[in-house]
């Protein structure tokens, strides 16, 4: 009677040859959608938050705060990149844009990178008692 | 060993799979692009519609919005001149004007895998509008201008 392992049998070998050239595309394809799908998701957040932001700001509030607070909502934990955006004022304008790079790590390398940007460019919402200017 | 045919059927599987992974993925790509030119139009129209409805002189609404709205995009990573903007102004119920933004953006799609040959390049609309300020638009004399660009 054979035992229950036997290391030398030659069974199902082809078939972890052929998953030995499968898997590795399959993974890759894998994690093809996982990062283009968290990239998106990114980018979504971030294009929210800054609207949000923006108009935050434009009324004389805490833009910033009110734009973290988005995009710690979308993203939790992996908000920590986004917490500090660019933040432009005019007379009467404010202008936020997040710009930031991220790695795309595989089996502990860096592979390749993606980049999230998002603008809002809102009116600095105020009482002004005449035209002129740029911006009215 | 050339000849052996150990794993052959697990790779013409891999065969027939790999043009529908090829196809998943651009799909993925061909989508998400267009979701994220979606978005970023969605909040070029709205940052546009409010300069374009508050305009101290009445004059300089339209010109404003184009000038938002291109520096929005620009901050998208999108190329502002790819852009088709019409600002105008309607009245709505009677009840006073509403500044309305309709933006465009036909993006090509031909580097992307499968779809990009299959679908070709796809154009994504957004469009806001929101009341013109009264208040702020009191020193206006000539009627409020149109524009497009």
């Amino acid at each position: 009677m054979p035992g229950l392992l036997n290391l030398r049998s030659r069974e199902g070998t082809s078939e972890a040859a052929g998953y030995m050239i499968s898997l590795p595309i399959l993974y890759v394809a894998l994690g093809v959608f996982v990062v283009m799908a968290w990239w998106f998701w990114t980018l979504a957040a971030n294009a929210a938050s800054v609207a949000q932001g923006s108009l935050t700001a434009g009324v004389g509030l805490d833009g910033e705060a009110r734009r973290r607070q988005v995009v710690a909502a979308a993203l939790g934990g992996f908000a920590a990149p986004y917490r500090d955006a660019q933040v432009a004022r005019g007379e009467r304008w404010v202008m936020v844009s997040v710009d930031h790079r991220y790695p795309i790590m595989g089996l502990g390398i860096v592979l390749n990178d993606m980049t999230v940007r998002a603008r809002s460019f809102a009116r600095q919402e105020a009482f002004y008692g005449l035209p002129g200017g740029e911006w009215e | 060993m050339i000849r052996s045919r150990r794993g052959l059927s697990e790779l013409i599987g891999l065969l027939l799979a790999l043009p529908l992974i090829i196809t998943a993925i651009g799909a993925t790509v061909y989508f998400g692009r267009a979701l994220y030119l979606q978005a970023a139009l969605e909040d070029t129209a709205a940052v546009g519609a409010r300069w374009a409805s508050t305009s101290l002189s009445g004059q300089q609404g339209c010109a404003q919005a184009l000038e938002a709205m291109r520096r929005t995009l620009s901050g998208y990573y999108i190329d502002p001149s790819g852009a088709r903007i019409s600002v105008s102004a309607e009245e709505v119920w009677g009840r006073g004007l509403y500044a309305r933004v309709r933006v465009s953006y036909r993006l090509d799609q031909r580097a992307v895998p499968v779809f990009g040959g299959l679908l070709g390049p796809i154009t994504v609309r957004a469009g806001y509008s929101t009341p013109i300020d009264t208040y702020n638009a009191r020193h206006s004399e000539g009627g409020w201008s149109q524009c497009s660009g």
